[in-house]
């Protein structure tokens, strides 16, 4: 587990998750079809809304995912592409995984074959960056601008959403 | 394919192997109370992980806990709204080396 100062362990914006209730199990009914469009649209067998917590990432809604991360619903954060999408607060895009010197060494692509991603950070409106809205699949990939203009359209869609459940002040 | 969480009795305080290739350990009691910390400060964590110890651990508190055991405690921190991030993330990283080390052995 990681124990150094990290933007991602800042208090808030943990805070903010939790308040925005984000490991709710319900929210994959919530996002379900976004995440399927997201999958449609770009033609890529994965979707997912990603939580990033402080030690680990949060399948909150997926499309296409199996196995043992189906089953867990995430993974550790030292191995997910989302990291960078939240550390970054900007679009994060993997054409060829086994090339990115950021994320070659993660066993989700070494040992779990995952080589394309695109993930656009979902950002509150009081600024936390909850996660990533993203794409991913198993043969490396060029995204067009269309297509990451339709990840954002999509990202932005599924964090109104999210913005919904927000309670009351 | 249908996954199961399968039962184990082993420990944290002694040292378990990391699954072959994920190099992935299982996370230990002080991970868990480092990350409530994070969120309600030290004292309370220390004070909170007092009684959720005395809920799911074991009969005598120098005893170390077992995975099963840590499961639950995560369980019952996810229902604290100040806890339930740190310990959703716990029980990934528990899962997650739990799966994993059961297809490694399979």
């Amino acid at each position: 587990m990681t124990h150094e100062t990290d933007s991602l362990h800042d208090h808030d914006r943990l805070a903010e998750i939790a308040a925005l209730d984000l490991t709710n199990t319900e929210i994959d009914t919530v996002l379900q079809d976004v995440v399927e469009e997201a999958a449609e649209s770009l033609n890529l067998p994965q979707a997912m809304v990603s939580v990033v917590l402080d030690e680990a990432q949060y399948f909150a809604a997926m499309h296409g995912v199996e196995g043992w991360m189906a089953a867990t619903r995430g993974t550790p954060l030292e191995w997910s592409f989302c990291q960078h999408t939240a550390r970054r607060k900007e679009i994060f895009v993997v054409e060829d995984a086994t090339a990115d010197e950021l994320v070659k060494d993660s066993p989700l692509v070494r040992l779990e074959g995952q080589r394309c991603y695109a993930g656009v950070p979902m950002i509150s409106s009081r600024g936390h960056v909850l996660g990533s809205f993203c794409v991913a699949g198993p043969d490396a990939h060029s995204f067009s601008p269309e297509e990451l203009n339709e990840l954002r359209r999509l990202a932005a869609k599924a964090t109104a959403r999210l913005e919904e459940r927000r309670p009351a002040a | 394919m249908a996954y199961q969480f399968e039962s184990d009795a082993s420990v944290t305080s002694t040292p378990q192997r990391t699954v072959p290739g994920y190099e992935l350990a299982p996370p230990s009691e002080q991970d868990l109370i480092m990350a409530m910390a994070r969120m309600v400060g030290v004292e309370d964590a220390r004070a909170t992980w007092t009684g959720v110890r005395a809920a799911c651990g074991p009969a005598h508190p120098e005893s170390p806990m077992t995975l099963d055991q840590l499961h639950s405690a995560a369980e019952l921190l996810a229902q604290r709204p100040g806890l339930k991030v740190p310990a959703r993330a716990f029980a990934i990283r528990l899962n997650s080396y739990r799966m994993l080390s059961n297809l490694d052995s399979a």
